[in-house]
């Protein structure tokens, strides 16, 4: 055996995922989600997932609250269902096109709409409080809010898609700044979409039609970029979100190559999923009250299709380290654990041993 | 600056050839010239497609686009926002005669997927677009042939690429085709099936696959159209390609499509072309191309029975709608409100994507009844009437700046502004009793100027394309 | 107008999207049901019991009202073999009485031709809401489709009332026959002229009526006072439709709540139509068919119920033999059809009472075929 050493080419340390299960399945009201493009994590295990639906199913658009558990805990800002041509409402706590969804310090839960250019405010228990709805171009306006997130030290980042920038505001809603203009240089976007802030305060952002994630000080201070377009790894084709977890690894939606990817946090590329999607307790709700459904899936070709992402608009780490990734087109949210590689055995954080080989 | 009779000849082509235009457009059209407009109507795919990822990410049902609805309000956009007007048109053309009906089907998906395939090849040869039709899933499933069988055949697919979708039950008072022939086409498409599909819930449907099984399939001799051998699927359509029933059948379906109404489809067997010539001058090209339907095009738009044959077509629901949407220059970016505009059409008649049988649709005199008739008035009345539309803004500014105040002047540069339409002269007179002399730049100018466009799209004139 | 005010007038609300005839038509004494609805279910001892075994839903008190009254025929286990469970479809073969082929001709549609052969009366079949429901398409037969009443009309977009008028007044003599150039031209005169005869004509209606009725604001209910006014206008309708809003009916998640709101609508909507009719003396010769595409899974699926078969349909009127008309079908495992409630009547047989009993017609024809009738008139 003849083992030949190549110091400039050490293996890079990769990041598995490991897939947990899949909560949702197509509904228009109830346990379920349509077209989904959104998550936040509140209290305990609660999450609220953002629903645009069709246009003309506007009963379709609500927020759904749930638990990680697929506990089915109820909906709001629910849309009208009207006659055939029944047009989405526009009144106080109604949502058309929802695009962010975030939890404050407060508990509060922020949700930005595109169409409205509003950000309508809910408690915890989805009762409508307030709206700041600011279309424009001047400080603290937007033409289609994409993203929102909050610091550690309560400043909340909304994306300003149109106008290619990011806004600083207060948890009130007041202006404080911002930066970024359109173009594809450093600081420059082209239609932002998502948004992170990491435990650090600094602030990631999905450059939607450059193809890239620009990261900068809380300030707005460019401090790195990764991707370009294409389908390789650690390539994008229209990257619409970005999730950071405690450990400082990048999660991004690459939406139109329908696949997850991981970076470390210097941006260099650490792995990938397509999704291992299986069907959720409410999905076999469904397919339990319909045996030939059973029946029709024994037979189904291609069946494997139904793990893979399809439109993974939307990322989102939690402090217990799961990530989630929302899939508007396949109604429904994938649940995975972070995998270390690194060698660390089974007993070594419990007793400081050093494992089996 | 091109003459009003060459508006007037693009006006023509650009209804025809795609949905209508602006009058901005057709200046600069006419400007370029007629031949070099059609040379680059025929080469769609040197003009750029529609930003796709842009429109998924408003549209964010558009990426599994599975409900019909959702479908319908695709094809709406894309109708009204392309820069290839006639690839959309031929596969709107081939919609209307190679039928899928979501009804049936059921998948939204599916038949979208066999739109494209329209759009890829439904302006190259006929034989290419026959053998995509037969491998199409949506197709499949919807004639049965995933349920003939080697032994046990289902004849739904042999008949109707038949009589319906290659060569027509007869012509020149003959058949063109035996009960026979139905059979023996069946027999060769045997083992030409779809995947079993992933069903619906919980996350939605995946499309079927076409997939050969050769176990199924009919091994033994066929006689076919005069023809013997072991034939399979695609030598069936190499066949039916040779037919001069097939040169006649493409040749009548685009002079009744793009150049005048003819008769509905069953009695085209008894009832001679409307223009034997025309015809005849389509099928010639038709051999002489190897079938390519960009070849027939080009004929057939540069011909005099084109260009002479204005206004002789009722216009379709489709065309009502995306004609006027794209003349009053609205939904030209994503925002609510497509779907209801996609249902118009839907109310007068023509539900896309969900044609009433595998005969598609009556054409000409047939889209028309009290009931449809006043949706298409109401419709384009009130898109024509809506000042705040940029389309209608232009008019109006046009008028404006070319100081156009007299009764009759204002009519006529409406007439024109709308595609260069000619009014029967009482119905003119009318028109132009109503308008009286409003002053450019008055409050009254542009509300005059939106009346006469309503009562212009009211006519029975504006029917016509 | 001439109208003959006892001419028979059927008139068909269509409840879109599939009604779950098992929360509709509670078999409240099977203890079946309760196994099968853990979830979507009527709480026993709700039900407005009508024999000791079904009921209805709690929330169809106005109609108990009427089926007390006598008035209501409820047609249990309606459907037919090789059940649809598209909605497309299944609506389509209630529509075309074509179970086994795609239909293109309303059964309606045949109905209207058959009444009104030389269309002497423009308003013979009249819809309400947008786009014509195959049930009343035929090949040259119009029918006029109101999306609103109270707006109906041609250049309803011109707002100015005066330029409206002198505008149609333009419209009216554009569309003159003598204009003519050719066959076509003559056919879209001749159609624009009945066009703008029919909404002139229907547009008075409104102003004609008076009631003391109160309808509700929902869209069922609008509609249900549209045909009331259209049918007390005398203009000499026989056929008038509505569908209820688009799919509402299609409960697969959140049913409880929706259906409820739903039926509350619905049946308010039906007694409030009656009572109006009687107040004005003109119930007697109006008979209403309820019906829906088809029934919903026997097994609720958490939170609502999927697409089945196996329905219920309501006949009412004052000329109705009320009470209840077929089997209710058995919850039984081995005697549903594929998880379904199994129908016991062709929907047919429905249509045959109402064109034969009703409407004085030959049936055979209208609706495709020979069916057992039930008598419920």
């Amino acid at each position: 055996m003849t083992t030949t050493i190549n110091p400039k080419a050490l293996p890079a340390i990769g990041i598995d995922l490991q897939y947990s299960h899949t909560i949702g399945r197509a509904e228009f009201s109830g346990p379920g989600f349509r077209n989904p493009t959104a998550m936040a994590r509140g209290e305990e295990d609660v999450m609220y997932v953002a629903n645009r639906s069709y246009d003309y199913r506007p009963d379709g658009k609500r927020i759904t609250m749930c638990t990680v558990g697929e506990e089915f805990i109820g909906e709001f800002a629910k849309g009208v269902f009207e006659q055939g041509d029944g047009e989405a409402v526009s009144t106080d706590g109604a949502i058309i096109w929802p695009t962010a969804i975030t939890v404050g310090p407060n508990g509060n839960v922020y949700l930005a709409d595109e169409y409205l250019d509003r950000i309508s405010i809910y408690s915890p228990d989805g009762e409508y409080l307030t709206k700041w709805e600011r279309p424009g171009d001047g400080d603290g306006q937007w033409d289609k809010p994409t993203g929102m997130a909050f610091a550690p030290n309560g400043t909340l980042y909304v994306v300003d898609c149109n106008n290619h920038r990011v806004q600083m505001l207060t948890a009130d809603g007041e202006y404080i700044g911002q930066w970024g203009e359109f173009g594809d240089g450093p600081g420059q976007f082209n239609m932002p979409f998502g948004i992170e802030v990491d435990q650090d305060g600094s602030v990631y952002v999905a450059d939607w039609r450059n193809d890239r994630i620009q990261k900068f000080t809380a300030d707005g201070k460019f401090l790195l970029q990764f991707g370009e377009t294409g389908d390789a790894p650690g390539q994008f084709n229209r990257p619409t979100d970005v999730a950071v977890d405690n450990e400082g690894s990048i999660y991004v939606a690459d939406w139109n190559n329908d696949r997850l990817q991981i970076f470390h946090p210097d941006g260099s590329f650490a792995g990938m999923t397509y999704g291992e999607g299986t069907i959720s307790q409410w999905g076999m709700g469904k397919l339990d009250a319909n045996p030939e459904m059973w029946e029709e899936r024994k037979i189904s070709q291609g069946l494997d299709r139904e793990k893979l992402f399809w439109g993974p608009i939307a990322v989102e780490c939690d402090d217990e380290g799961r990530i989630f990734v929302v899939e508007t087109a396949r109604s429904r949210i994938q649940v995975f654990h972070k995998l270390d590689s690194v060698f660390y055995g089974v007993n070594e954080r419990v007793s400081g041993g050093g494992g089996r080989l | 600056m091109p003459t009003n009779q060459e508006i007037a000849q693009m006006a023509h082509l650009m209804r025809r050839a795609g949905f209508g235009a602006t009058y901005a457009e057709l200046e600069q059209r006419a400007a370029d010239g007629y031949e070099a407009t059609v040379e680059e109507l025929l080469n769609p795919i040197a003009q750029p497609d529609l930003e796709m990822d842009i429109l998924e990410r408003h549209f964010v049902d558009w990426k599994e686009m599975n409900a019909l609805e959702v479908n319908q309000a695709y094809i709406t956009y894309r109708m009204i926002n392309t820069k290839r007007p006639l690839q959309e048109k031929m596969a709107l053309f081939w919609h209307g005669i190679l039928c899928t009906g979501n009804s049936k089907c059921e998948h939204g998906r599916q038949i979208q997927l066999q739109l494209d395939m329209f759009r890829d090849l439904g302006m190259g040869n006929f034989d290419v677009l026959l053998k995509g039709l037969s491998r199409d899933p949506a197709m499949v499933f919807y004639l049965d042939n995933c349920m003939s069988h080697k032994g046990a055949i289902n004849e739904n697919w042999g008949r109707e690429l038949l009589e319906l979708f290659s060569l027509g039950v007869g012509m020149d008072g003959q058949a063109n085709y035996s009960e026979d022939d139905v059979k023996e086409a069946a027999r060769a498409f045997t083992g030409w099936t779809i995947t079993n599909a992933v069903p619906r819930y919980p996350y939605g449907r995946y499309e079927s696959n076409f997939i050969y099984n050769p176990y199924d399939h009919d091994n033994d001799q066929k006689t076919f159209l005069g023809e013997t051998g072991n034939f399979n699927g695609d030598d069936i359509v190499e066949i039916i390609a040779r037919q001069q029933s097939a040169a006649r059948f493409v040749s009548r379906h685009l002079y009744n499509f793009f150049v005048a109404d003819e008769v509905q489809v069953p009695a085209w067997q008894n009832t001679a072309p409307r223009d034997p010539e025309a015809i005849a001058l389509l099928e010639r090209t038709y051999f002489d191309s190897g079938y390519n339907l960009t070849a027939m095009l080009r004929v057939m738009f540069n011909s005099d029975f084109f260009k002479n044959a204005r206004f002789e077509k009722v216009k379709s629901p489709t065309e009502v709608v995306i004609g006027t949407m794209r003349l009053v220059q609205d939904f030209t970016s994503p925002k609510l409100g497509l779907q209801p505009l996609a249902n118009t059409i839907r109310y007068m008649g023509q539900d896309l994507m969900n044609p009433p049988t595998v005969e598609g649709w009556h054409t000409g005199a047939e889209w028309i009844d009290s009931g449809t008739l006043v949706e298409r008035i109401n419709f384009a009345a009130d898109q024509v009437g809506n000042t705040s539309l940029p389309g209608i803004r232009e008019i109006v500014s046009r008028l404006d700046s070319e100081q156009v105040s007299t009764a009759e002047g204002i009519v006529d540069r409406c007439l024109e502004m709308v595609g260069a339409y000619e009014l029967a002269s009482e119905t003119k007179e009318q028109l132009v009793a109503f308008v009286g002399n409003p002053a450019p730049g008055s409050p009254e100018y542009s509300d005059t100027i939106a009346q006469t466009l309503q009562l212009i799209v009211s006519t029975q004139e504006y029917q016509f394309a | 107008m001439t109208a003959t005010k006892k001419d028979p007038v059927l008139v068909v609300l269509q409840l879109s999207g599939g009604n779950d005839a098992l929360n509709t038509l509670v078999p409240h004494g099977d203890p079946l049901y309760y196994d099968n609805r853990p979830s979507v279910r009527v709480p026993e001892g709700q039900a407005l019991d009508l024999d000791g075994f079904v009921g209805l839903n709690p929330n169809m008190g106005p109609l108990k009202r009427l089926y007390d009254e006598g008035k209501v025929a409820v047609i249990q286990g309606v459907g037919y073999a090789n059940p649809n469970r598209s909605h497309f479809r299944s609506m389509d073969i209630w529509h075309t009485c074509e179970p086994d082929k795609q239909g293109t001709e309303g059964w309606l549609g045949r109905v209207i031709r058959e009444i009104d052969p030389n269309k002497e009366n423009v308003l013979t079949g009249v819809n309400f809401g947008r786009g014509l429901p195959r049930a009343l398409a035929a090949p040259g037969v119009p029918v006029a489709s109101v999306g609103n009443l109270a707006t109906y009309g041609v250049l309803t977009g011109i707002d100015a009332e005066d330029q409206r008028m002198e505008a149609l007044d333009i419209f009216s003599k554009m569309y003159s026959p003598t204009l003519g150039r050719s066959a076509v031209v003559d056919y879209l005169s001749q159609t624009g002229t009945d066009a703008l005869k029919g909404a002139d004509i229907l547009s008075t209606a409104p102003e004609m009526y008076s009631s003391s009725i109160e309808y509700g604001q929902d869209v069922v209910a609008q509609y249900m006072k549209n045909i009331a006014q259209v049918h007390l206008a005398g203009f000499g309708t026989r056929i008038l439709y509505t569908t209820a809003p688009y799919n509402s009916f299609d409960t697969h998640a959140g049913e409880l709540a929706a259906h409820a709101s739903l039926w509350g609508n619905t049946s308010n909507a039906i007694a409030d139509f009656m009572d109006d009719l009687r107040e004005h003396n003109a119930s007697d010769n109006v008979t209403l068919l309820v019906f829906t595409e088809f029934g919903r899974r026997v097994h609720d699926n958490g939170s609502g119920t999927d697409h089945g078969s196996g329905g219920v349909a309501f006949v009412v009127g004052d000329n109705v033999k009320g009470g209840l008309y077929g089997q209710y079908p058995s919850l039984e495992e081995d005697k549903l059809l594929e998880g379904d409630l199994h129908f016991n009547n062709d929907f047919r047989s429905i249509y045959t009472d109402l064109a034969e009993n009703w409407m004085g017609l030959d049936a055979q024809p209208l609706v495709n075929g020979t069916f057992e009738k039930f008598n419920f008139i």
